[in-house]
C-alpha cells in the first residue's frame, strides 16, 4: 500500500524533497541484507525481505524525527530507523512502513576525557569512533559487526557483544545519557540527560528505563528512534593513531610497542574453557574470544583460493580449538605481567601458541585487526560462501558456553558432513566472557551457507527452525537469533518467565498508535 | 559477461557497507573517510556500491523496472572503481564488472539518457568524447616541431587523447609532454588530427560497441606506422590502451606506458635531472583509472566450483585485480625528485583516492555533481597545508579547475608534468 499523497507531502515537507524517496530502486537497497530467508523464515528462493519500505527518509535532527512520528501516527503508518542497517533486525519488515536512514546524523558529538565517555549520533561507525577516541587515550567497547556498522545501533537497540567484550562488556551495559525520540514523537532524555542535563548515567532519576528501552536484545527500531547517546570509554594502551602497512587487500598492523597478538590453542573444548576461567580470573587481557579456525585463516588470507590452500596444509585444524587474545599494557611492567599470566596459563592447561601458524602471512596482523574492532569478519564469515546463520546461540555462563559448542557440533555436524554449509570444524564463535565472565558469556554456533545455493539456504532455514527447539531441550539459554520476533517467542518465551508477555505490554504502552515497526521484537499486546 | 552472469554476486553481497567507506585499516575517522563520491552526495543507499548490486538484483528477479528514478541512481556513478576495491579488500567479488554490465543492459535495452547520447553522437560522427571537430584534433600541436606519424617513423607514440587534445586550457599538457620527452633524447611522433578516441570513456558508459572499433582502427594505425611504445598522459586513455583493450581480446603488441613511469624511469637513469628549485607545498591526486583501476587486465575464463561443500572457488583459480599494483609509486617518486617540493598527503590515497568527479561521463551528464566531487577533495587537499594539488590525467585537471574557478579557491591546480618542466 502506497503512502497516501497527504502522507507523503507531509514527510516531505519535514525533509525536504531531496531526502525522500519512494523510487522502487531505491526501496530494494533498503530491502536487502543476508540471513533475511533463515532470519525471516521466508522461502529460499525469495531473496529480499517480505514487505519492501514505503518510502525511506534521510532525517537531519531530532526535530525532524520527532515531526516524522508525528506524521506516522496521524496517518497510520510505522517507521523504522537504522543505522547502518547490517541485520534483518535493522530493515523494514511490516507493511505500511517507512524506512528511516539515520546517515545524515553521522557527527561525533563530543568526547568527554574527563569523565570518560563520549557522544554520538546514529551514523557513527565503529571504526571511526574508535580512531577518534585513541586520539584522547581512550577506547570504546566495539562490537562484533565490525567497524562499519553503527555504535549507537548497537549501543541503544540491537545486540552488543563483540571481541573485547571481555573488558568492555556488552553494549546494553555501556550506555549512558539517551536522547530517545518516542514512537509517538514525545523526546525522552534519559537517565542523568533528563535530570541535569549531563550525559553520564542512564539510570535514575527514579526506576531505571534502560531495560525497557532495550533490555538484553534490544528493540531493533519497534520503540521509537535512538538520535543521541553517550557511552562509557575505556583506557586505550597504545599510540594516538592506528599505522598499517601493505595494500589491498592485506593491510599488515603496526602493532604498538605495550600490545600483542596470539592465537592460543587447546586440544579439547573443556581445556579451551578451563583456560577461559584462569584467563578471566587473572583479568589480564585487552580483548579475547574464542577463534574458530576457518574464520581466522579467512581473515589472514587474500582469496578463498588461498585459505582453501592453506586449509589444505592443516595448520588450522590443528588449532581448531583456539581463542584469539591480545595484550595491552600501559607500562613496560603491566605487559610483561600479562606475558607471564598467558604462559602460564597455557602451561597449566595444555595450551599453546602453534608458531607454524604465526608464520602464516597476515595470521597475527589478522587476529589484531580483529580484536581492535570486529575488523576482517567480512573476510572471516563472508567470503567464503556469501551469508552465515547460526545454530542455538547462547548468553549464559562459560560452562553453558562449553555445552553450547558441543551441541553447536552436534546440530551442524549433518549438515555439515552433506556439504550443505562450509565444511569447517567446531565452528562456534563466541565465549565473549563479558567482563571478565562474571555477567556471563556468548557462544554462536556459526555456518556459513551460500545464499545464493537453494539447497544450502534450505537448509540454513531449517537449522535455524530447528536450533530454537534444541537450545530450549538442552538448556543453553536464550540466545540471539532465536529469539527475535514474534515466532521465535511463541516458543521461547513459556520456558523463560513469559517474558514475551511483559514485551508486548511496553510495546503497547509506548506505541499505542504501533507507529514504531515492530518488526524483530513484538507485536503489541 | 552480461548482467544476468552477475547474479551470484548480487545474492552474496551481505551490505557490509565496506564499499562506502576508506579501507578501515588506514585508520579513517570522522574527515574524509568515505570513499564513493556516490554515496556521498545523495545519501540513499542505492548509490552506494551495495545499493547498486540490490536494485540490479531487484532487476534480474522482476521486482522492480526501469524508471527514471533508476537510471539516475545508475548514471550518477563515476565508475571510479572505489567500491570494486574496498569491497575486494574483503571479498572475491567483482563490483566494477557488474556496474558495467549494469550500464551495458540499459544501452542494450534503449534506457538511454540525453546528455550521454550527445556525447554518444558526437563520438560516431567525428570519433572524440568532446563534441568537437575532428579536423580540431592536433591543434594542440601547432607549431610544435614533432614528428607526424601519418608520414614519418618515430619509435614512440604520443597519445594526447580527447580531453586534452580539444581542450584548450590542457594543450600545455601536451605540448610540455612533448618537449619534455624530446630534451630527455625520446624518440616521439604523433598521429596529430588522425589520433583517434581510444574508446574508454564510452565503455564506462555502457556503450561497449563503441571500442571494438576504435581498438580495431588504433592498433592498425600503429602497427602501420611501426611504433613500439605509447605514452600517455591521460589516465582515463591509460586504462583503455592497458586494461581494456585486452579485456576485449584486443591486446595491444606495443607497450602502453603512462607519462609519469616514463619520467620516474628517465630520473632513475639519470636522463632526465632538474635543475630549478621550486618551493612548493603540494599533495598529489591519484586518478582512479592510473591508481585502482590502472593495473594489468587478467585474463580468465572458467567456472565457479564448489570445495569444503560451499566454498566457492574458481576452475581455474581466479586472480582478482585489487587495486594492489597501480601507477602509485611513479608519480610521488617524480614530485620527490624535483628539488624545492615538499609532498604531504591527503587522508584518500593510492587504492583508496577518492575520484576527482569526471568519470563514468559524470563531467556531460550531471556537471554539478561531478563539481561537487572535485571540490570535496579540494577540500581534502587543503587540509594537508599544501599550495597545489598535482594529478596526472586531463579529465582531473580540467574538474579540478573549474571547481577552484568556481570557488575562487587559491589552491593552484597542475599536471605533474607541469612541475617537471619547470625544474628541467
Amino acid at each position: 500500500m502506497a503512502l497516501t499523497r497527504e502522507a507523503y507531502r507531509a514527510l516531505e515537507d519535514i525533509v525536504g524533497p531531496e531526502n525522500i524517496s519512494e523510487e522502487p530502486a531505491n526501496m530494494a537497497g533498503y530491502a536487502y541484507v543476508f540471513m533475511v530467508q533463515p532470519y525471516m523464515q521466508t522461502p529460499a528462493e525469495e531473496y529480499f525481505m517480505p514487505a519492501w519500505p514505503e518510502a525511506a527518509l534521510l532525517p537531519g535532527c531530532v526535530e525532524e524525527v520527532q515531526a516524522i512520528q508525528r506524521v506516522c501516527n496521524k496517518f497510520g503508518i510505522k517507521s523504522h530507523a537504522f543505522g547502518t542497517g547490517w541485520f534483518p533486525g535493522s530493515l523494514a519488515g511490516s507493511p505500511n512502513t517507512i524506512s528511516l536512514d539515520m546517515r545524515r546524523m553521522n557527527r561525533i558529538i563530543e568526547i568527554d576525557e574527563k569523565n570518560m565517555h563520549v557522544v554520538i549520533e546514529p551514523y557513527v561507525a565503529v571504526g571511526q569512533l574508535h580512531v577518534e577516541c585513541i586520539k584522547k587515550g581512550l577506547r570504546p567497547h566495539v562490537i562484533g559487526p565490525g567497524p562499519t556498522t553503527s555504535s549507537l545501533a548497537s549501543h541503544a537497540a540491537c545486540c552488543g557483544m563483540g571481541p573485547s567484550s571481555i573488558n568492555t562488556s556488552h553494549s546494553s551495559r555501556n550506555i549512558l545519557g539517551v536522547e530517545w525520540v518516542l514512537p509517538t514523537g514525545e523526546l525522552l532524555r534519559m537517565g542523568s540527560l533528563g535530570q541535569s542535563g549531563e550525559w553520564f548515567s542512564a539510570d535514575g532519576p527514579g526506576p531505571s528505563l534502560r531495560g525497557i528501552m532495550r533490555g538484553y536484545m534490544g528493540s531493533f527500531g519497534a520503540l521509537g528512534v535512538f538520535t543521541r547517546i553517550a557511552i562509557k570509554l575505556y583506557p586505550w594502551p597504545g599510540p594516538d593513531k592506528h599505522e598499517s602497512t601493505g595494500r589491498s587487500p592485506c593491510y599488515d598492523p603496526v602493532i604498538p610497542e605495550r600490545m600483542r597478538s596470539y592465537i592460543c590453542a587447546w586440544k579439547s573444548w573443556d581445556d579451551m574453557h578451563e583456560a577461559q576461567y584462569m584467563i578471566t580470573e587473572a583479568e589480564m587481557t585487552y580483548s579475547g574470544d574464542r577463534a574458530v579456525a576457518a574464520w581466522h585463516g579467512a581473515m589472514m588470507t587474500e582469496s578463498n583460493q588461498e585459505f582453501y590452500e592453506l586449509w589444505q596444509k592443516g595448520i588450522l585444524q590443528k588449532n581448531a580449538f583456539a581463542f584469539g587474545i591480545v595484550l595491552g599494557g600501559h607500562t613496560d611492567g603491566e605487559i610483561a605481567y600479562q606475558e607471564k599470566c598467558l604462559k602460564v596459563i597455557l602451561e597449566k592447561t595444555g595450551g599453546w601458541i602453534d608458531e607454524e601458524l604465526e608464520k602464516v602471512p597476515h595470521a597475527v596482523g589478522s587476529n589484531y585487526w580483529w580484536h581492535l574492532w570486529g575488523g576482517e569478519i567480512i573476510k572471516g564469515i563472508f567470503r567464503g560462501t556469501g551469508s552465515f546463520f547460526c545454530a542455538a546461540t547462547g548468553d549464559d555462563t562459560i560452562d553453558s558456553a562449553c555445552l553450547g559448542s558441543y551441541l553447536g557440533d552436534k546440530l551442524m555436524g549433518p549438515y555439515i558432513d552433506q556439504g550443505l554449509f562450509l565444511q569447517e570444524v567446531h565452528n562456534v564463535w563466541g565465549s565473549n566472557l563479558y567482563e571478565q565472565a562474571t555477567i556471563g558469556s556468548h557462544h554462536e554456533p556459526l555456518y556459513q551457507y551460500d545464499p545464493f545455493d537453494i539447497e544450502s539456504t534450505k537448509a540454513a532455514i531449517k537449522l535455524g527452525f530447528d536450533s530454537v527447539g534444541a537450545a530450549i531441550t538442552e538448556g543453553v539459554g536464550l540466545g540471539f537469533f532465536e529469539n527475535a520476533g514474534e515466532m521465535a517467542h511463541s516458543m521461547t518465551s513459556p520456558h523463560a518467565h513469559g517474558f514475551h508477555k511483559y514485551m508486548k505490554k511496553i510495546k503497547r504502552t509506548f506505541d499505542p498508535n504501533t507507529a514504531s515497526d515492530p518488526h524483530g521484537y513484538c507485536e503489541p499486546e | 559477461m552480461a548482467l544476468i552472469d552477475w547474479k551470484a554476486d548480487m545474492v552474496r553481497c551481505e551490505r557490509c557497507s565496506n564499499c562506502k567507506w576508506v579501507p578501515w585499516q588506514k585508520g579513517p575517522g570522522q574527515e574524509f573517510a568515505q570513499v564513493c563520491p556516490s554515496i556521498s552526495k545523495h545519501n540513499f543507499h542505492a548509490y552506494s556500491g551495495a545499493g547498486r548490486y540490490h536494485s540490479a538484483l531487484a532487476y534480474v528477479t522482476d521486482k522492480i523496472g526501469y524508471t527514471d528514478g533508476w537510471l539516475d541512481i545508475i548514471y550518477h556513478c563515476q565508475m571510479c572503481g572505489a567500491c570494486d576495491i574496498t569491497c575486494k579488500t574483503n571479498r572475491d567479488m567483482e563490483p566494477q564488472e557488474m556496474l558495467l554490465a549494469l550500464r551495458a543492459q540499459c544501452v542494450e535495452d534503449g534506457q538511454l539518457i540525453p546528455q550521454l547520447m550527445e556525447v554518444m553522437e558526437g563520438l560516431k560522427d567525428e570519433d572524440n568524447m568532446m563534441k568537437s571537430k575532428k579536423a580540431d584534433r592536433g591543434n594542440w600541436a601547432k607549431g610544435l616541431k614533432v614528428k607526424d606519424l601519418t608520414k614519418e617513423k618515430a619509435e614512440v607514440v604520443y597519445h594526447a587523447g580527447c580531453r586534452i587534445s580539444f581542450d584548450e586550457g590542457l594543450h600545455k599538457v601536451a605540448r610540455t609532454a612533448i618537449s619534455v620527452l624530446q630534451k630527455a633524447g625520446v624518440d616521439v611522433g604523433i598521429f596529430g588530427k588522425e589520433e583517434a578516441c581510444c574508446g574508454g570513456r564510452s565503455y564506462e558508459m555502457g556503450y561497449q560497441g563503441e571500442i571494438e572499433k576504435f581498438s580495431e582502427h588504433n592498433a592498425d594505425m600503429y602497427k602501420k606506422a611501426g611504433v613500439k611504445k605509447m605514452i600517455v598522459s591521460c589516465s582515463d586513455c591509460y586504462h583503455c590502451f592497458k586494461v581494456l583493450y585486452h579485456k576485449i581480446g584486443r591486446k595491444l603488441d606495443i607497450e602502453v606506458i603512462h607519462i609519469t613511469e616514463y619520467l620516474a624511469q628517465l630520473i632513475k637513469e639519470g636522463k632526465l635531472k632538474f635543475s630549478k628549485n621550486i618551493p612548493l607545498r603540494v599533495t598529489y591526486h591519484d586518478p582512479c583509472h592510473l591508481g585502482r583501476l590502472g593495473e594489468d587486465w587478467i585474463p580468465w575464463k572458467g567456472v565457479e566450483k564448489k570445495v569444503m561443500g560451499q566454498l566457492c572457488l574458481h576452475d581455474p583459480p581466479k586472480v582478482f585485480r585489487r587495486g594492489k599494483y597501480g601507477i602509485y609509486d611513479a608519480p610521488r617518486e617524480i614530485l620527490r625528485s624535483i628539488p624545492g617540493v615538499k609532498l604531504t598527503e591527503m587522508k584518500r590515497i593510492e587504492e583508496y583516492s577518492f575520484c576527482c568527479g569526471a568519470g563514468g561521463g559524470c563531467i556531460d551528464s550531471f556537471p554539478d555533481y561531478s563539481l561537487w566531487a572535485a571540490q570535496e577533495r579540494i577540500t581534502e587537499a587543503k587540509t594537508t597545508g599544501a599550495e597545489a594539488m598535482v594529478t596526472a590525467c586531463g579529465w582531473c585537471e580540467r574538474n579540478f579547475s573549474d571547481a577552484v574557478n568556481e570557488t575562487g579557491d587559491a589552491l593552484k591546480i597542475y599536471d605533474i608534468i607541469e612541475l617537471v618542466e619547470q625544474a628541467i
